[in-house]
């Protein structure tokens, strides 16, 4: 039979065996009387560690802070948040692109330039959740393209309106002078042509400045909307921690005078 | 059982949760700092600190079942750090006192006894005699004896608790009861308490 080591002892002396393990060490033991001596040397001293009791005592109340997140909990939000912040960035930096923004940095703050001049906007309603505002930026998104649609549509119409009245004044001009002279009708002819190509040309540079206008105008006024509304949601994040502030505070000068009460009670009493 | 759920409901925030789990948990912390201390207010300090700690860190336990062995670590480390602070500290005692004061103390506390005084007044004695033997242990033996007599942990949880392998907590428990034993000869208890029944 092997040698009971301390370890196997303390096992046995704390019923921390199997059965079969115990009736070794129990059949060691029993030949091994300096070995059972030692074991009831140590479990008299327990016996008497015994005599040693619980004390009461009364829980505080515990000033616990917020606890620290899951780790994995920070992995997951941080992803989140860093595709809302790349998407962000991205839709700035296609907005200054487009409207050839410009950022001045004062002493009282920074300022946004487009060109052309500003505009006045009225801000959107505040206390707007990320998909209102998702909502909201699709919204002057869309009013946008119908607009250039519309621009567009009135342009053609009278486009051809004035085509219309071209043609009718061709086909008005050989009944009187065609017949008459042929070369001066073909100069005629030749200029007029001329003529509308260039009014054709000049109407198309013109509606498309005018869409290009009609875009940047739209984004500008997105851009300075979100701005707007992101500062409006800033001040109110301030009012509101400050409130918070406010109202920890007042709940911490509360729990100093009950301590302080207390302590006087406390005081009171040993004293009696 | 009863701690897993309460881990679980405290974990989602549930404050309630958390506050029961201090109500069970903290009398045992509390016991287990002052037999390592013998001392009222070091053992507040580090019982206090312990459930701070757990609030903030309860979220990076990982396995709920190993819970007890967690929290005696963390409680081992403040009674560890509260010992070494003190321990530097110069302390001016408010007033002596003299062998009148203690014995008017002494009688004070008996006061309230309802048992037979004269046998509680001998059994407290010996409660005063084995806090002042565990103080004479090796901290690294006397907190296995505090965690396996006392608060009852497994050699595992022990070993969880001290980040050390089961046959050290086993080897240091066996030495710490030898230590026991001479310490409280010496201190002449009688022998008849130290017999194994």
């Amino acid at each position: 039979m092997s040698k009971v080591t301390k370890e196997r002892l303390m096992d046995y002396l704390y019923d921390e065996l199997s059965q079969e393990e115990r009736r070794e060490v129990e059949a060691y033991l029993e030949k091994h009387p300096e070995a059972k001596a030692e074991l009831e040397e140590l479990g008299g001293v327990r016996q008497t560690l015994r005599a040693l009791p619980d004390r009461p005592v009364q829980r505080p109340i515990l000033m616990v802070g917020d606890p620290e997140p899951n780790p994995t909990r920070v992995v997951s939000l941080w992803q989140r948040w860093s595709v809302g912040i790349a998407a962000a960035l991205l839709l700035l930096a296609t907005v200054a692109f487009i409207g050839r923004m410009q950022v001045n940095v004062t002493d009282s703050g920074f300022t946004l330039a487009f060109n052309p001049a500003q505009e006045q906007v009225t801000p959107p309603p505040t206390g707007l959740s990320q998909a209102d505002m998702e909502s909201f930026v699709e919204a002057a998104l869309q009013k946008q393209a119908n607009r250039t649609q519309d621009s567009l549509t009135t342009a053609l119409a009278s486009w051809k309106t004035s085509l219309q009245n071209q043609w009718a004044s061709r086909q008005a001009i050989p009944a009187q002078s065609v017949s008459q002279t042929e070369g001066v009708s073909r100069e005629q002819l030749e200029t007029m042509l001329k003529d509308l190509q260039d009014e054709n040309l000049q109407l198309m540079v013109a509606l498309i400045q005018g869409a290009n206008q009609e875009m940047q105008d739209d984004f500008q006024k997105t851009l300075f909307e979100m701005v707007k509304y992101y500062d409006t949601q800033r001040s109110q994040d301030l009012n509101q921690m400050e409130l918070s502030f406010a109202s920890l505070k007042q709940e911490t000068e509360q729990a100093q005078q009950k301590t302080e009460y207390l302590y006087n009670v406390l005081a009171t009493n040993t004293d009696d | 059982m009863q701690t897993e759920q309460l881990i679980a409901q405290a974990r989602k925030g549930n404050d309630l949760a958390f506050s029961r789990l201090v109500d069970d948990w903290y009398p045992r912390i509390y016991n287990y700092a002052y037999k390592y201390f013998s001392d009222h207010d070091m053992a507040m300090e580090a019982a206090q600190k312990t459930f701070i700690a757990v609030h903030r860190k309860l979220n990076q336990l990982q396995d709920a079942s190993k819970f007890k062995g967690w929290l005696y670590r963390i409680a081992t480390n403040y009674c560890h750090e509260e010992d070494r602070r003190n321990r530097h500290r110069w302390v001016m005692p408010f007033f002596q006192t003299g062998k009148e004061d203690r014995d008017q103390v002494q009688e004070h506390a008996s006061d309230h006894r309802q048992d037979n005084p004269e046998a509680q007044y001998g059994h407290h004695e010996l409660a005063d005699v084995l806090q002042l033997a565990l103080a004479e242990l090796p901290e690294e033996q006397r907190v296995v004896v505090i965690m396996k007599e006392y608060e009852g942990l497994k050699f595992r949880e022990i070993a969880v608790a001290l980040k050390i392998s089961e046959n050290t907590a086993k080897s240091r428990l066996y030495y710490g009861l030898k230590a026991l034993r001479k310490i409280l000869i010496a201190r002449q208890i009688p022998q008849e308490s130290l017999r194994y029944e």
